[in-house]
């Protein structure tokens, strides 16, 4: 069978991507190896390799992969949930986009980060303040993302629904959530990469283990390895995230003109 | 004919203003507007483009409240949509995540199961011809497949009423007349109070009982006639009776008038 034009070309930019992976590490590796960067600014590649290996079979990698994987699930978990429903809310009710979009437009461009003290003075160090954190992070473009997909619903699927029976609150599930299904995906993936921005940012600064923690406190002790080690963690993770993001769309937005 | 019927639909003294979105004043759309719709009867309105019909029919659904008169459906008086009246749009406004079944499916409420639900939706199915499409997406249907979906879609559920806003207006030529025998001959086996917005007034002629003419905007109705032509109507036989050609050049006559009056070709 012959490859289409679009797989032909998806393929072509899969080998791309590998291609400047490779080109990346090697370039690392060499001026590692010939020590044209010394060892304690940037360690060789293979010795982050390793250290990477040792860190996965000693359980600690995962231990803090772990820590730092249930904290943002149970933020950003909340945060979809949330940001879901009241942007549908806010979309069908006026009462409820007045009261809640005044706050919404104030508090969207702070950088989420710039919150991260605020909620460690307020809630402390523990879990309890990085998922909040997460959960204040992620909400925003989640609700944002959703309340446009929802009030731009063409009213024409809205009074199909209702001269077929549903009252308004049935509605907004069976017609407006899944109109505004589009639009909520993409808040759902920015609200995935402000999520693990986030995170990493306030284990940094409030400490108690996760990958964060791990990038900052080994990077205060010269572990340089474990420090690269566990950001590579955390590129890998980003990417994953994107990967499953991808698959996920194309199953719930199969039936859409257009996939992502 | 019509005054024979029992009224199922009735308009009285029906007033509806908009705020116009740039000037903020607001513009009658529709002006002292008196109709009755018979039980059972095919009612076609055509004017001229922005004479009001389309929201009158939006008044019918219950999509859009009138700013005055009365709208009555067997007598009580429309406060919301509900299932006693079926909607079609030009647009089809199939819901793009459901398929055809699924689509079909979604206003059935009288059965107890799910299986109940599936089978009278796949007897709308085979009513519109889409047998073996049931699983298609609303992407992958033309236009006339996607309304005829739109069309066993509002029928399912059982209507007393089916308004159709312009739902053929969208469609090549050759699609369109097999729509329009395709609803005919629904239409004929399962008698439904239809009132059906088109600017075609050979449509009308072919499909009606009755036709209204609407005035320019504030639409009211400028005439109300009779069609005098027998049933089952076989369009090619139809177009060639001198009483359908004579009543199509009065329609035209008319419907000109208003569109002169109108200004839209000063």
């Amino acid at each position: 069978m012959k490859a289409s034009a679009v797989q032909r070309h998806q393929r072509g930019a899969c080998i791309a991507g590998i291609a400047s992976l490779i080109l990346f590490i090697g370039s690392w590796q060499i001026v590692t190896a010939t020590e044209i960067v010394p060892d304690d600014v940037l360690p060789r590649f293979t010795d982050v390799a390793v250290t990477w290996w040792q860190l996965l079979i000693s359980g600690e990698l995962v231990r803090q992969t772990a820590s730092s994987l249930s904290r943002q699930a149970a933020g950003f978990a909340a945060a979809l949930v949330c940001g879901v429903s009241l942007g549908i809310v806010m979309a069908r009710h006026r009462m409820v986009d007045d009261l809640v979009g005044p706050l919404t437009t104030v508090i969207l461009p702070i950088p989420k980060a710039a919150l991260i003290p605020l909620v460690m003075l307020w809630f402390g160090i523990g879990d309890a303040a990085k998922t909040i954190i997460v959960f204040l992070g992620t909400i925003l473009p989640i609700l944002v993302s959703t309340y446009h997909g929802a009030a731009s619903v063409d009213h024409v699927y809205i009074w199909s629904a209702r001269s077929m029976g549903d009252d308004e609150r049935t509605l907004l599930w069976r017609v407006v959530f899944h109109a505004a299904l589009p639009e909520i995906m993409s808040g759902i993936r920015m609200g995935l990469i402000i999520s693990l921005i986030v995170l990493v940012g306030v284990e940094m600064l409030a400490g108690q283990g996760g990958l964060g923690w791990l990038v900052f406190f080994t990077l205060d002790s010269g572990a340089y390895r474990v420090t690269y080690a566990a950001m590579l963690t955390i590129a890998v993770i980003g990417f994953a995230y994107d990967r499953l993001f991808l698959m996920l769309s194309r199953r719930v937005l199969h039936w859409a003109e257009q996939n992502p | 004919m019509a005054a024979s019927r029992v009224p199922k639909i009735v308009l009285r003294a029906l007033h509806k203003d908009y705020d116009d979105g740039v000037t903020g004043r607001s513009v009658a759309a529709i002006h002292d507007l008196d109709l009755t719709v018979g039980a059972q009867e095919f009612l076609c309105l055509i004017g001229p483009s922005g004479c009001g019909k389309s929201t009158l029919l939006y008044i019918l659904g219950g999509f859009v409240p009138p700013t005055s008169g009365e709208v009555l459906i067997d007598g009580r008086p429309v406060a919301s949509p509900g299932p006693d009246r079926g909607i079609v749009f030009q647009e089809y406004a199939l819901f793009p995540w459901l398929t055809v079944l699924e689509n079909i499916m979604y206003g059935i409420r009288g059965e107890k199961t799910r299986g109940g639900r599936r089978i009278r939706a796949e007897q709308f199915v085979a009513k519109v011809h889409l047998t073996g499409f049931e699983h298609h997406y609303p992407r992958n249907l033309s236009g006339g497949m996607k309304q005829r979906v739109a069309l066993a879609r509002a029928l399912a559920h059982d209507p007393e009423i089916l308004l159709a806003d312009e739902p053929f207006g969208a469609l090549d030529t050759q699609t369109r007349s097999l729509m329009q025998e395709e609803l005919l001959r629904i239409w004929e086996s399962d008698r439904k109070t239809i009132v059906f917005v088109t600017h075609s007034v050979e449509e009308a002629v072919y499909l009606a009982d009755r036709v209204v003419v609407m005035t320019a905007r504030p639409g009211t109705v400028k005439a109300d006639i009779t069609v005098p032509l027998s049933r089952p109507r076989n369009f090619d036989v139809l177009m060639q009776a001198p009483e359908a050609m004579a009543l199509r050049a009065e329609l035209w006559r008319l419907v000109k008038e208003e569109v002169l009056r109108a200004g839209y070709f000063a």
